[in-house]
């Protein structure tokens, strides 16, 4: 790892928690911060139990395993293989084995990427899938926000019906068909982009577009009813006869309460933007994570399809609270419990 | 003012955090293209041999490793690799390999014979648990040691020199070069292995003795490669970095292929192949030459189920077949209809030619055959097929051929992989479709799994006759005629009982671009890269 890396993964974890309890506490100083992250902790740990207890009878109970290939194996070396592997105990010793080593944050080995254990496939994973997840929430909201509001600014007239509709063909285009689509403008004709890797950074700017391109069709739309609903409130009419500015009002109180379903709606989302998109990671070959989700699971690989069951629950669990602290912050009384 | 503190704190470790995630992003990523850019497909599953088992694997293998022998570009017959020199005694049971002088590994480590024994030991041991090790029970005690009912040391590999290995054999194997030849036998460092454990596999601890040294490897992006100086013929590389990009998307590496970003791409999707097909014309350039393989696409008949335990019936499904229009409507890109199940091409065979295509037959056939079971119409069965565009529109057209030929009422089935090999080995479907690569090149590869005990049977078909064919044309190793028509013969009697039924021979579908010289198609699909070149500057036509 560079040094850069770790330094800023030194960073995040020592200023991570910090930021957060000082967040909280200027959130809501009447909340006791301690106990909230202790609660939210301790249901974090109990949900992950859950999930990995549900996945791992249910993986085993799905006919197959890791072992099955178009030439059989030798029972012999069959027999070798599942012993490597510990797959040859008991159920329930395998289950308690494996939750240690979990516990222990050991993953276990790939079985299919066999050189790698899973804790390695993530490390190199998961920087490329969030930094293309980063960009493309990046691209949601450039696009989203603006278009929502000028939309709902503009209610009824030919701006609005225009990226109404826009809004409207953004979610009906499979975000493959919108990649072939651009290709063969930028890449095959102008020749100005990459038609796959990732070498540099401009070579993200096509992928997270076309990943974030549906989900800021979805964020113009609700920001316009949000936009919408909050303008055609009393307190805007108010606000605007004791004479404040046009766009303080917009910017500053209208668009905070529109936020409030955005927000709902692109936290769990871009907990599996982040984690990964098997598609456009296919179409683009970008080396992340997102094809490991399906392919593990179709492999049998049992240690990599639990790594990322257990990935993608944590990123879920962590952007539900931080909507939650969001949703806080864009409304004085919502209660953090 | 708390609040600024707090602002800008945050914000710096946001940077911090997100500057760092980038830089480990892209520190690998930013590398000068290599002379050679070959798309190999999928992420391969290891770099060590003992746990490598498909195509991506063995092109990388053959560039860090290298056998005592290896096998022609062009020819296939073995050439000489660690071993200058070998010979086998008159029984065909004793093989002598002579090693060349100063042989060494990639860190001047000197390889020898007693290292190369160690490393066939090695791939043995049931510790190593290596999938192909079947390949070498021919040896005395190997196979019992696999099993864990041997000892190591009973295992007849001898090194009585530094540059001497001598394999005893429990029987003559007539294609043992081409075993020793294989590329899960490749040989790997002791002096490497033992002290790393499987992390030695990793950039930085593994050593070769082949053309190429490993230098990077990303997952699911690349591995590079680089000519390895202490290379036995290191005057015969000419390139000086090779990258093998692990691009699962067929589509994607056309794209790279057309933008000028790969050189050789491995396969191309189904789809492309009319249009590929189409552009090589008058003036082609050779870049898409699709060659038939020692691969066979096939159906399995499970013959416990009635009525197919009747021969007629199966044979009548057989007959069915119009192996003719699934290649030219389906598959599309030149494979060849099936007569044999043994693919022409195979070294020292020539197959019977037995599958034809006569519905009327097939008709008279099942009547006789349903009469027999006394049944009076076939009762509808399933085919079954692993999730695949391709097995789809090919279960699809062979339900339609059935339908017409034979009024027969056929469901197809669509099982994704893992649960499909379940129900193949179990037993457990009336008809499934399968394929077949030769492991290595002779019919044995191909008749050995339809002997009763064969692993690979999956049919519950069982013919004693057919059984004492097959191991008495292993005994015919001084003579190929005979065990060529004692082979023949067996492969006949297997097609008319029609335990299987072969549709297609496959083709190797590689597109190279013309700048890329020492490219040999051949039935193989091996393309060592030790023997290619390129000349002219990559980039667009």
């Amino acid at each position: 790892m560079s040094p850069a890396a770790t330094a800023g993964i030194a960073a995040a974890a020592t200023l991570g928690p910090l930021a957060v309890a000082r967040l909280l506490k200027h959130l809501a100083p009447d909340l006791h911060v301690l106990p909230f992250l202790l609660r939210r902790t301790g249901w974090l740990a109990a949900t992950l139990l859950v999930v990995f207890t549900l996945s791992f009878f249910l993986m085993r109970a799905v006919p197959g395993g890791p072992f099955d290939a178009e030439k059989a194996l030798e029972p012999a070396v069959r027999r070798n293989l599942e012993a490597r592997y510990e797959l040859d105990r008991p159920l329930g010793e395998q289950y308690l084995g494996t939750l240690g080593n979990v516990m222990r944050l050991d993953l276990g080995p790939s079985m299919k990427l066999k050189d790698y254990r899973v804790g390695e496939v993530i490390a190199q994973g998961l920087p490329a899938s969030a930094a293309l997840g980063m960009a493309a929430l990046v691209w949601t909201l450039l696009l989203g926000l603006p278009a929502g509001v000028l939309a709902a600014v503009h209610r009824g007239r030919r701006a609005d019906r225009l990226l109404t509709a826009a809004a409207t063909v953004g979610l009906a285009v499979p975000n493959f068909v919108l990649a072939g689509l651009l290709m063969i403008p930028l890449v095959f004709t102008w020749h100005l982009l990459s038609p796959a890797g990732l070498a540099t950074p401009a070579d993200l700017l096509l992928p997270s577009f076309c990943l974030g391109a549906p989900f800021a069709a979805q964020v113009a739309r609700l920001t316009r009813t949000g936009m919408i609903e909050a303008l055609s409130q009393e307190w805007v009419t108010a606000a605007l006869a004791r004479g404040l500015p046009w766009g303080r009002v917009l910017g500053a109180y209208a668009l905070r309460s529109a936020l409030i379903p955005v927000v709902t709606f692109l936290a769990p989302a871009a907990a599996g933007i982040l984690t990964g998109s098997l598609v456009i990671e296919r179409i683009f070959a970008i080396p992340g994570l997102g094809t490991y989700f399906v392919q593990s699971a179709l492999n049998r690989d049992y240690p990599l399809a639990m790594g990322m069951i257990l990935l993608f629950t944590l990123a879920l669990f962590v952007l539900n609270a931080l909507s939650e602290v969001l949703h806080r912050m864009l409304d004085p009384r919502v209660e953090l419990r | 003012m708390t609040r600024g503190w707090f602002r800008s704190i945050l914000c710096a470790g946001l940077l911090l955090a997100a500057g760092g995630l980038f830089s480990s992003m892209l520190q690998q990523a930013t590398l000068p293209r290599a002379d050679l850019v070959v798309g190999n497909g999928a992420e391969p599953q290891s770099l060590d041999p003992a746990a490598a088992t498909a195509l991506p694997e063995m092109r990388v293998l053959s560039c860090l490793f290298e056998g005592l022998v290896t096998p022609h570009p062009r020819t296939l017959e073995p050439l000489p690799a660690a071993a200058a020199s070998w010979s086998v005694s008159e029984d065909g049971l004793t093989w002598r390999f002579n090693l060349w002088e100063g042989l060494c590994w990639s860190d001047g480590h000197p390889l020898t014979a007693g290292g190369l024994r160690w490393s066939y030991l090695r791939f043995l041991d049931p510790a190593t648990a290596a999938p192909y090790a079947y390949l070498l029970w021919c040896v005395r005690g190997a196979r019992a040691f696999t099993s864990g009912r041997g000892s190591r040391e009973d295992v007849a590999i001898r090194a009585p020199g530094p540059r001497t290995l001598v394999f005893s054999l429990e029987h003559p194997v007539p294609y043992f070069l081409d075993l020793v030849g294989h590329f899960a036998l490749l040989p790997v460092p002791r002096h490497v292995v033992r002290p790393c454990g499987t992390a030695w596999v990793k950039p930085g601890n593994l050593v070769g003795n082949g053309p190429f040294v490993l230098e990077q490897r990303r997952l699911k992006d690349r591995i590079r490669l680089r000519r390895n100086p202490l290379y036995r013929d290191r005057e015969s590389v000419s390139l000086e970095t090779v990258d093998m990009l692990a691009t699962e998307s067929k589509a994607t590496l056309l794209n790279l292929y057309v933008a000028g970003k790969v050189d050789w791409v491995t396969d191309v999707p189904g789809s492309a192949v009319p249009a590929l097909l189409e552009q090589r014309g008058p003036g082609a350039t050779g870049e898409f030459v699709p060659t038939p393989t020692l691969g066979t696409y096939y159906l399995r008949v499970n013959v416990t189920r009635p009525p197919f335990h009747n021969v007629k019936v199966r044979r009548a499904l057989s007959l069915a077949v119009d192996r003719q229009a699934v290649v030219q409507d389906v598959t599309r890109s030149g494979e060849i209809p099936a007569r044999s199940f043994v693919p022409p091409g195979v070294a020292h065979y020539e197959p019977p030619r037995v599958l034809e295509h006569a519905p009327s037959r097939a008709r008279e056939l099942l009547e006789e055959g349903l009469a027999e079971e006394g049944l009076e119409d076939l009762p509808p069965f399933e085919l079954l097929y692993n999730t695949g565009r391709k097995h789809r529109a090919i279960a699809e057209l062979l339900q339609h051929q059935w339908r017409t030929a034979l009024g027969a009422e056929v469901r197809l089935r669509n099982m994704e992989w893992g649960s499909f090999q379940t129900a193949t080995r179990t037993l457990d479907y009336t008809v499934a479709r399968a394929s077949w690569y030769g492991d290595y090149n002779d019919p044995a590869t191909f008749l050995d799994m339809y002997v009763s005990e064969g692993r690979n049977n999956q049919t519950g078909f069982a013919d004693p006759a057919y059984d004492r064919a097959v191991r008495k044309a292993s005994l015919q190793v001084g003579d190929r005629e005979k065990r060529a028509a004692v082979l023949r013969r067996a492969e006949r009697s297997l097609l008319e009982q029609a335990p299987i039924i072969p549709v297609f021979h496959d083709v190797s579908r590689n597109l190279v671009k013309p700048r890329v010289t020492g490219f040999h198609q051949n039935v193989r699909d091996l393309h060592p890269i030790r023997f290619l070149d390129v000349r002219g500057p990559e980039g667009l036509r």
